[in-house]
């Protein structure tokens, strides 16, 4: 098989699914990408050329293709530099890369493929092997992709409390994570833990099925409080957490003495459309704390005995602790 | 690993093959006549020294060029320029060497290919001598390619 005019007829033609697929074919040598062209176009891929590495990334982070054939050797950057330019680039790291290279040995290919290539082309390469690996590439990328995708959700699933919504405890790590990376442990973060109040008489005079709607209500409600302040999350039971920090909140004692308050009035100002035959009225206690982000364990704790106080006081109140 | 001329024939017969679909027959008592003519050459160098040149008359050169850049495509590709021939013979000289590496001690690496033009060009890299060679005929017209290697270390 040849890669003359001919050969392309032979070739296998892109599934219907690669069919919009744009290839970037990056060599400094217009013969090749012309070679290269002729044997994609025949077999229904999109083509964009590059002669070198520096107008390839250019090119990419115009048009983001689906999948980039690499020459090794190249004037201005070469392939190699080219590919880790890539997998550095947020936009371009996941989109397959396919060297194609004269040089033949087996150590070329194992470079080429630990710096992060899907696969190796040898020149000359004849148009079928080409459109094959090509597809097999663009199939592979499609998988991984999928499977990236699923991994988010599974992710985003695991840190997430199925009869709220609200995240949990892991969403809470997260968060809190990423927290301290972006703003270090000395950053005032505040804390609010509320309580819904004789919940246990809701369950037991209504059943779990309402005292879960009460759950998803008051939850809604607090979200709607605490809009984009903070991080909500379902502590556990009928417990809520709210961690307020960020450069755009404002964590001081007396703004989380208002939250905490505007969070009571939102959930108890109103009866609750639970199923029940008489409109529900539930009331929740809330603790707070106010210290560093790096003590946000010990916070929870001062938080927690704050709401045991506002317990001990008759309920449906607030109760601010310092650390 | 030492090449041989029956190495350089195979790997030059595997990239015709692969490249041009074009005949190619061992002709060794052929010389490149007194014409215009196209030498392709592309450096090695590492635990092996040396470089690799391909040698062609011009017209022989612009028939591939054109079929590399697909004849009848556009009118480039039907008359190519010098340019175009230039691309297309440091491509094919690229590939040649690229293939030779694979035979070769490792780690090596392969230049970017320089091209010339005219019946008189002699290629030389200083303090080596010829490894390999083969000589071929392809649709009537000679084709020679050369591997040497630097016998002597230190600077060019």
């Amino acid at each position: 098989m040849s890669w003359d005019a001919a050969a392309p007829e032979q070739a296998g033609r892109a599934t219907d699914l690669h069919a919009q697929a744009t290839i970037l074919v990056v060599d400094d040598s217009r013969a090749t990408r012309r070679i290269l062209r002729r044997g994609l176009e025949e077999a229904g891929y999109g083509v964009a050329e590059a002669g070198n590495g520096q107008e390839a990334l250019s090119i990419c982070r115009e048009l983001t293709p689906d999948l980039v054939l690499l020459d090794v050797d190249m004037p201005v950057l070469d392939g190699p530099a080219t590919l880790v330019a890539m997998r550095a680039d947020p936009a371009l790291k996941d989109v397959p890369v396919l060297f194609l290279t004269a040089r033949t040995s087996a150590s070329d290919l194992a470079a080429g493929l630990t710096l992060g290539a899907q696969d190796y082309l040898r020149k000359p390469c004849d148009a079928v092997e080409l459109v094959a690996r090509v597809a097999t590439a663009l199939r592979r990328s499609e998988q991984e992709a999928a499977l990236r995708d699923q991994a988010r959700r599974l992710d985003d699933l695991s840190a997430t409390d199925p009869l709220t919504g609200l995240g949990n405890r892991r969403r809470l790590d997260l968060r809190r994570q990423e927290l301290v990376d972006s703003q270090g442990g000395e950053a005032s973060v505040g804390v609010l833990l509320a309580d819904v109040d004789h919940f246990k008489v809701v369950n037991d005079t209504y059943g779990h099925g309402v005292g879960d709607t009460v759950l998803q209500i008051v939850a809604a409600r607090l979200r709607t409080i605490l809009h984009n302040a903070g991080t909500l999350v379902r502590w556990g039971g009928e417990e809520f957490l709210a961690v307020v920090a960020g450069a755009a909140d404002d964590p001081s004692e007396g703004a989380m003495g208002a939250l905490a308050e505007q969070m009571r009035h939102a959930v108890g100002d109103s009866a609750l459309a639970a199923g029940t035959k008489e409109p529900l009225r539930v009331t929740i206690s809330v603790g707070g704390a106010v210290g560093r982000l790096a003590d946000l364990d010990g916070l929870i704790r001062a938080a927690d005995l704050g709401l045991y106080a506002a317990k001990q006081a008759g309920r449906n109140r607030v109760e601010l602790r310092g650390l | 690993m030492s090449v041989t001329d029956t190495d350089v024939e195979g790997v030059t017969h595997a990239i015709w093959q692969a490249l041009f679909g074009l005949p190619l027959t061992c002709g060794r008592s052929q010389s490149l006549p007194s014409e215009p003519a196209v030498t392709g050459l592309v450096h090695i160098d590492g635990a092996w020294t040396g470089a690799l040149v391909v040698k062609c008359p011009l017209d022989l050169a612009q028939q591939l060029t054109a079929i590399m850049f697909g004849a009848g495509e556009t009118s480039v590709a039907v008359d190519p320029s010098e340019d175009d021939v230039r691309d297309a013979i440091g491509e094919v000289a690229n590939m040649l060497a690229g293939n030779v590496k694979a035979l070769i001690v490792e780690p090596c690496s392969i230049s970017l290919p320089a091209v010339a033009f005219g019946s008189g060009v002699h290629v030389s890299v200083p303090r080596s001598e010829l490894q390999a060679s083969a000589a071929f005929l392809c649709g009537g017209r000679p084709l020679e390619v050369t591997l040497l290697r630097r016998t002597t270390t230190g600077p060019l």
